[in-house]
């Protein structure tokens, strides 16, 4: 991945805040946790209703769980304004901007929203975790990481990492040139990256559609039956990373690029005036599709190792 | 009176009433202006029915003159790659809707991959309009379009609140996007009718509008 000029000074720094307020907020979601942080707000919630977070820096988690009422934990930056608005129906919860655009000093809260909450929650340089939270996730730089079960997933991202390990029926992930890495289980999955690398490890996907314009797209794992994947990149690369056992119809082809089958002995066709390739493989039964496609990005077909 | 039902009248024009029925049936269409009018009425279309030439019924040899015009229809050129500059921020933008406005001509095609194993067709190979393996998969230019201009505009307001660094990382991927779009343009104008180059092209678009939307929600 290319060095992300605009962002490299404040998000080592922000990163570094950002991981000691993590391990905090991991601390305090911990159930053994002896010391609890101080409790910010709580108040009765519907279990469907909207929670809508802003929070510019520091590190901010969200977690799900079965009561009806949302609970803010943490510690607030001297000088900084903690809100927490709203009746059962809906909140608003954060920490206020700044009028004059002074930045905000980094705060680290844990939210207890309810399992059928659908969170909106949107940061600036702050990390963004949840467990079991659904909704819309966005930061312009801050890393976003989310696991545990949801009922659907949309994640953005400027130029911050994303990392998802979760089960829900439908997820769609953007970020620009942040590493985008995808587990768990995803049925009906997007993702899309700009510079930085996506990466889907031993995930679940029934149907999926991955896309970057530079960065190198890597897919590891064995593709359900009946799972339908497409895979789009411009200059960055694809790999596919398939197990002796992956049932498939695999087609690969490139305009101007390359296609490296380290799976089987077949060689890709050349195409128009030798440049580009194509290839279609039926492994074992053909029992997903896999489709591939690069402008002159290389494709790499690759056995995953026992 | 009593009038014929529906039935009565459509059994009698097309003649499917049993005999003794028809002509009780006759017999009240004789003493009865409306129900004759009708019947007759019934009686001109099944005739017209009964006179077309059979139907044919085979979807597979309709279906190619089907599919031919369909295509013909769907195909369009696509403007020249303007020369690469460098720009400032507002021609980002104004480069970015006349991206946006393309997706209006350009055509959301992907190849279904049939071909037999072990004959695969070479790469960024061209199919021909109507031929198998060329199958439509959206068109939502008109949507794109209006959805990239609501945000160019928006965008175009609020981008002196955007910070610096933001503003910068979001420049660095429109170029990235920017020169993506202008090398596939170049490769389509050599081989319009390539599906693949067609899909990647709106992978492209579809990637610009994406980044405009998190532009817009970071301002």
């Amino acid at each position: 991945m290319r060095p992300d000029r605009g962002f490299a000074g404040p998000v080592a720094l922000l990163s570094a805040i950002a991981a000691v307020a993590c391990a905090f907020l991991c601390a305090a979601a911990g159930a053994s946790a002896q010391r609890e942080p101080p409790r910010l707000r709580a108040q009765h919630l519907n279990p469907s209703a909207p929670v809508k977070v802003f929070f510019p820096t520091g590190a901010i988690r969200v977690q799900a769980w079965d009561l009806d009422s949302i609970e803010a934990l943490g510690t607030i930056a001297r000088g900084e304004r903690f809100y927490l608005a709203g009746d059962a129906r809906g909140v608003k919860v954060g920490v206020m901007d700044h009028a004059d655009g002074t930045p905000v000093r980094p705060s680290a809260v844990l939210l207890m929203v309810p399992r059928r909450s659908q969170v909106s929650v949107k940061s600036v340089s702050a990390s963004i975790g949840g467990r079991d939270a659904s909704g819309w996730f966005y930061s312009v730089s801050g890393p976003i990481r989310l696991t545990g079960a949801a009922s659907s997933i949309d994640v953005e991202s400027m130029a911050g990492d994303v990392a998802l390990d979760v089960t829900a029926p439908w997820v769609r992930a953007r970020t620009g040139g942040g590493r985008l890495a995808i587990a768990g289980a995803p049925e009906d999955l997007d993702a899309a990256t700009v510079r930085g690398a996506l990466e889907v490890r031993r995930a679940a996907v029934a149907r999926g559609r991955f896309v970057s314009v530079d960065g190198d797209i890597t897919f590891e794992g064995a593709p359900p039956a009946g799972a339908v994947f497409e895979f789009s990149n411009h200059a960055g690369g694809v790999a596919l990373v398939l197990p002796d056992s992956a049932s498939a119809l695999v087609d690969l082809s490139t305009i101007t690029g390359t296609i490296a089958n380290g799976f089987t002995q077949v060689r890709p066709v050349a195409g128009q005036g030798g440049r580009g390739g194509a290839l279609h493989l039926r492994l074992g039964l053909g029992a997903a599709r896999m489709t591939v496609r690069t402008f002159k990005g290389t494709i790499t077909l690759a056995r995953q190792s026992p | 009176m009593t009038h014929l039902t529906e039935a009565e009248r459509q059994d009698l024009a097309d003649g499917s009433a049993p005999a003794e029925r028809a002509r009780a049936l006759e017999s009240h269409v004789a003493g009865c202006a409306g129900c004759a009018a009708d019947v007759e009425r019934l009686r001109a279309v099944v005739a017209r029915l009964r006179s077309a030439p059979e139907p044919n019924d085979n979807v597979d040899t309709m279906w190619p003159a089907i599919r031919d015009r369909i295509e013909r229809g769907k195909l369009a050129s696509l403007p020249a790659p303007a020369a690469r500059r460098a720009r400032t921020w507002r021609q980002v933008w104004i480069g970015g809707g006349a991206a946006a406005a393309a997706v209006c001509v350009v055509l959301l095609l992907e190849v279904q991959p049939h071909e037999p194993a072990g004959q695969p067709p070479p790469a960024g190979h061209t199919v021909p309009n109507g031929q198998p393996g060329v199958q439509p998969i959206s068109d939502t230019a008109g949507e794109s379009q209006a959805d990239v201009q609501r945000l160019l505009d928006e965008i175009e307001l609020e981008k002196a609140m955007l910070p610096p660094a933001t503003a910068a990382v979001a420049d660095s991927d429109l170029r990235v996007i920017d020169r993506a779009i202008a090398e596939l343009k170049d490769a389509l104008a050599r081989d319009p009718n390539n599906p693949a180059l067609r899909q990647m092209l709106a992978d492209s678009y579809r990637q610009q509008q994406d980044l405009l939307r998190r532009m817009h929600n970071a301002s």
